[in-house]
Formats: C-alpha cells, structure tokens, sequence
C-alpha cells in the first residue's frame, strides 16, 4: 500500500463502457474521492459503467452509501451498473446490506 | 518470604482476547483500532468474512462520534471481548453537556441512519444506550456470534 494514499480510482473508457477502478480501502475518510470518480464515469454517458473492485481491500459503510446512490443514478439514467472481481467477503458484504445486488460480470466481457 | 499478591486479574484464556482502548477518533485511529479488531478476530479464530464484517462495524461505530453534533470531542473508549464463540464491543464516550444529538445538516444525518442500518445488518446484537445527561455516558454496543458459517465455507 502507497503510503501516501489509502485510496486510488480512476476511470478507464472503453466505447461505451465505464470502467471504475478502485484500489485500496475506501472507508469514511476516502469514500469522497469514490463519489467523485463515480461522478466522473457518468460523465460522457456511457451506456454501462463497471466498477471493478479486484483490488478493494476495505468498504465500510460510507462506500456503500455511494455505490447505493450511484446504483440509483445509473438506474435513474437507464445505465446498466455491474461490479468485477469482488472478493468474497465485499460480495458477501454487498449481499448482506445492499436492496438490489448488482451483478458480477468479468472485466474482459462488461457486456 | 512471601511474594506479595498481585492487583492484577489472572490471565484470561488463551483463545479469549481483551481489549480497552482510549482513543480520538481521528482517521488513523479509527484505521488503526478496526484494524486491531480485525486482527484480534482472526486470533481466536474468526473466518474470513466475520473478521471483515467486525471490521466494518467497528469502523462504523468509531466514525459515528465524528459526524455527531459539533463540540464532540471524538474522544470514545472502546472495549472489546472476543472468544471463539462471540464478539462483544462497546463504544462509550462521555456527555460533557454540549452535545445536542443532531449533526445539525441532513447529509451527515443520512450517514448516521445509513452507518446504523449497516451494523443492524452485520451484527446479531445492537444496543444503544443514550447518556442520561452531562457526566454520564452514552453507550453503542455489538454483539458478533462466531462460527457459524465456519462449516459453510466462509473463508474469502
């Protein structure tokens, strides 16, 4: 872990998927710089945003507020949201706490 | 001649784990302390995903002294029990008489209800116990049991 960051994400373009990259932990001290990635995925108005949490070693409550209001944005948008490579204990996480699950895809065929 | 008696408690179990911390709940701390939990968990032998959800909640309760109302201090006391079979933690911070109980702005009141449905819905016990005025404490206690999905794979 880069000592001078707990938290990385960034937005990767691939025709009209959105691909959110995270890695690190996103807890209540970080989870601001997740609302304003997700912000930025919907920024071209992709037709589906990914969000690949391969490398997410942490979620806490606050991360799971902004994948619970960016899920209801991209619904809101007619976006299709799906998650990547969650490991089992955040997908069980997910399962526990969130209304609707999103669906795990793989990150080599979004669609 | 005669060794003189201890003031100390005897030691607990082994698989039995202790902890009291005094902390401001600052980022490194609250970092710091879930983290602490987490590896206490997996010391008495917590699988996987109950060390991840203990994480999650802990971090949930020390975060909350931070979005309550203005002139908290963020000072909390937070003990710990943790056995093969359960986890207990209670957070308690004292009423010093300034505090209203409302963040005062409705973002920070919806991380507060949504940081209370999260431990609802990872912990088997939740109990809050609020201050009875200044000098006393308010009281946030988990209760964790542990091992049951051990037979059902629930390693990460």
């Amino acid at each position: 872990m880069d000592r001078a960051t707990w938290l990385t994400c960034w937005v990767d373009r691939r025709e009209t998927v959105a691909v959110v990259r995270i890695r690190g932990e996103i807890d209540a001290f970080t989870s601001a710089d997740l609302e304003r990635c997700f912000a930025a995925a919907l920024a071209d108005a992709p037709d589906q945003v990914l969000i690949d949490f391969g490398e997410v070693t942490f979620i806490d409550g606050s991360g799971l507020r902004h994948l619970d209001r960016f899920q209801q944005e991209c619904r809101d948008r007619g976006m299709a949201l799906s998650l990547a490579r969650p490991t089992a204990s955040v997908r069980r996480l997910l399962e526990s706490v969130m209304d609707r699950m999103l669906p795990v895809r793989d990150l080599s065929c979004p669609g | 001649m005669a060794l003189p008696e201890t003031d100390h408690p005897p030691w607990p179990a082994a698989d039995c784990v202790r902890l009291t911390v005094d902390l401001v709940a600052g980022p490194a701390n609250v970092r710091t302390v879930r983290k602490l939990l987490a590896a206490a968990a997996r010391i008495v032998g917590a699988t996987d995903f109950e060390t991840f959800i203990i994480e999650v909640a802990v971090g949930e309760v020390l975060v909350r002294g931070r979005l309550l109302v203005r002139d908290r201090t963020g000072a909390v006391t937070l003990c710990a029990e943790l056995s093969q079979s359960r986890c207990v933690v209670s957070v308690s911070e004292p009423d010093t008489g300034r505090q209203g109980g409302a963040p005062g702005n409705d973002q920070a009141e919806e991380r507060l209800r949504w940081g209370l449905y999260i431990i609802a819905q990872l912990m088997d016990e939740v109990e809050i116990r609020p201050s009875a005025g200044k000098g006393q404490t308010s009281i946030l206690r988990l209760v964790k049991h542990l091992g049951k999905d051990r037979n059902v794979g629930g390693g990460a």
